[in-house]
């Protein structure tokens, strides 16, 4: 057995205790009789279906676009997207079953770009990969479960990075071949820190065609308003799972995985449309706040999503929170080395004024007791689409309710008693009123803030 | 195998010492699994995996003075069989087994919803390296909020918001695909 297999035993091994754990803490089960399930379950295979038996023009007059995901659907079917159309790039890659070591040369894989759409918060594009009939050879994309493209670096006309989903190795290598002089995991003002989900929207085995969505959302700064994106990449991974002797997939018990990856090298301009580089926001202005402690500093709506930014006072929590963030930032900037930032928190360890809080704060074990408090509520087990009251959510004047999506968020400290609540709302512009009303679950109660559109 | 030691000398903080276990029987069990049949490298790297997970799952019915590999070995076998609904066959003398493979009756060898896992495991895949690395600090090395802050030079307050972060990002996904979140 080799270094490498026992490091992925480790791994998976690790992955499974630590999600038992969190599923133990959580009281987590499966439950197919879920309705939401249902119903996207339906609806998803629905749409993938229409895709898959009627053909690509014909899919797209059913349904114009397709995102998987609502708000950029939504955002899209209003006119909020690009419509890119690039052309194919057709690659002779290198193709390695993961599992076998089988190694194909020259399996031609076209790429082409689709839709795209790009704001503050969201930068998502769809793209159709095209396989050669080799990799039926090797593969059956039948059953082609997860896509993914290892080592996808989104740069812009200022060399920014605006997102990057390859390891160290990958970056260097991708960084050096394009003279790109920007270095792994530094969140600095030309590089971004993205989150990001992957969809396989739809495959056809017979046309071995796959139709696949990528979405990043930004998490320590807003997305600029970049006139040209360049894609780059150089890997595409396709995995399946089967099952064993007829036992139910759906059980997921004793799944066979089998993956491939084709290596290749893809490179892609693309000019962002005009509405997308020189888009605004709606702005509101505040009616009324029913606590005084809440200094909203956002209230905006764009066309995938409402962004609600406040500074709230007198809040009780840990004193040195805020200096520790700071570090921290800075650290994460690039800023400071990892010394520094080392050095700098000891420092507040070791200042008298921390020594006297530890002194008298309370404590579990001997060590400073954890602060538990959720500040804002946000979430909650049995909260669904229609009952959204005991979360933090918006109404619009006709009643409909959104809550947060998560797509950019900050909940911080900022000084010793003033903390920073940022989120955005599943709210865009086509279902914003003239009349809103925001309510932040606060400390478990709520505070209602009126909002109005600026004309 | 480096050596055969009893379960006792694999606990550590009251727990048991997987990463100790994947070093020292990892090249056992392979073998194990090698000469049961012609299985791809990945479904044997996959069932060592469940294997340890069985065993730590079951780590409180262990008898802490008996040795460990008896109860892996009962644990693979069973996999294998499950796996491909045979006998095991092999060189090892199954005799030597006897008595722990009754014990490992006890045990509970199910390895539930992988699919679940893999989802998980492929929303912390798509988080930033900080947030996932807190997580498996939390939640495979059961490590303190306290300790996770000191080591990842972040207040405690910071670490706690992160695990939160990412808990609600699982959570709400789950949710879209299905799973029941509240037992």
């Amino acid at each position: 057995m080799d270094k490498e297999s026992l490091e992925r035993i480790r791994q998976m091994t690790k992955d499974k205790i630590t999600i038992a754990n969190f599923q133990n803490d959580e009281g987590m089960k499966e439950n197919k009789n879920n309705k939401i399930y249902s119903i996207r379950k339906i609806a998803v295979v629905a749409c993938c279906m229409l895709i898959l038996t009627t053909g690509a023009v014909f899919a797209k007059e059913i349904m114009k676009y397709f995102f998987g995901n609502e708000i950029l659907d939504k955002a899209a079917e209003s006119g909020y997207v690009g419509e890119i159309n690039s052309d194919v790039v057709e690659e002779e890659t290198i193709l390695e079953n993961n599992n076998t070591g089988i190694v194909i040369d020259d399996v031609d894989v076209s790429v082409k770009f689709n839709e795209f759409i790009m704001d503050d918060f969201t930068l998502s594009t769809n793209m159709t990969i095209e396989f050669d009939e080799k990799i039926k050879e090797v593969f059956d994309l039948d059953k082609l479960q997860f896509i993914a493209i290892e080592d996808l670096i989104v740069i812009d006309n200022e060399d920014i990075i605006l997102f990057s989903s390859a390891s160290k190795p990958d970056f260097d290598r991708l960084c050096k071949k394009y003279n790109l002089n920007h270095t792994f995991a530094v969140w600095d003002e030309k590089q971004y820190n993205c989150s990001h989900s992957r969809n396989l929207l739809s495959h056809d085995k017979e046309r071995n065609i796959v139709n696949y969505n990528i979405t990043a959302n930004p998490a320590d700064k807003l997305f600029p308003k970049s006139k040209e994106l360049t894609f780059i990449f150089s890997k595409i991974k396709l995995e399946k799972y089967e099952e064993y002797n007829g036992q139910d997939i759906e059980n997921g018990e004793y799944l066979k995985s089998e993956a491939i990856t084709l290596t290749g090298d893809w490179n892609f301009k693309i000019e962002v449309p005009e509405k997308m580089y020189n888009r605004t926001n709606i702005e509101y202005k505040v009616i009324s706040v029913s606590n005084k402690d809440f200094e909203v500093y956002e209230a905006s709506v764009s066309d995938t999503g409402f962004a609600f930014g406040t500074i709230i006072s007198n809040v009780e929590g840990e004193p040195f929170e805020y200096k520790f963030n700071e570090i921290n930032k800075q650290f994460q900037a690039g800023q400071i080395t990892l010394e520094e930032c080392q050095k700098r928190t000891q420092e507040i360890f070791d200042s008298e004024e921390f020594k006297k809080y530890e002194e008298n704060a309370p404590k579990e074990d001997g060590i400073l007791k954890m602060n538990n408090k959720e500040y804002i509520k946000t979430f909650d087990y049995s909260v669904n689409e229609q009952i959204i009251d005991n979360i933090t959510h918006i109404t619009n004047s006709k009643g409909k309710k959104f809550m947060v999506s998560n797509l950019f968020y900050k909940e911080e400290f900022i000084d010793k008693d003033k903390y920073d609540f940022f989120n955005t709302f599943e709210m865009s512009k086509s279902d914003a009123t003239d009349k809103l009303t925001v309510t932040i679950i606060y400390n478990g109660e709520p505070v209602y803030i009126e909002l109005e559109k600026v004309k | 195998m480096k050596k055969d030691n009893t379960i006792y000398m694999y606990i550590k903080d009251n727990t048991l010492d997987i990463d100790m276990i994947v070093d020292d029987f990892s090249g056992y069990l392979y073998t194990i699994i090698q000469n049961a049949g012609n299985f791809p490298k990945e479904d044997i790297e996959e069932m060592i995996s469940d294997t340890y997970f069985i065993l730590w799952k079951n780590q409180y019915k262990l008898d802490v003075d008996k040795k460990i590999s008896p109860y892996l070995f009962g644990i693979v076998k069973n996999l294998i069989k499950q796996r491909y609904h045979i006998f095991y066959k092999n060189d090892e003398n199954i005799e030597d087994y006897e008595e722990n493979l009754i014990i490992n009756e006890k045990l509970d060898v199910t390895v539930e919803s992988n699919e679940l896992t893999r989802k998980i495991v492929q929303l912390l895949s798509e988080m930033k390296n900080e947030e996932k690395d807190i997580f498996y600090e939390f939640y495979f090395y059961s490590r303190k909020i306290k300790e996770i802050a000191i080591e990842y030079k972040l207040s405690e307050s910071t670490v706690k918001s992160k695990l939160y972060r990412t808990r609600n990002k699982i959570r709400k996904e789950l949710l879209k695909g299905g799973y029941s979140l509240n037992g």
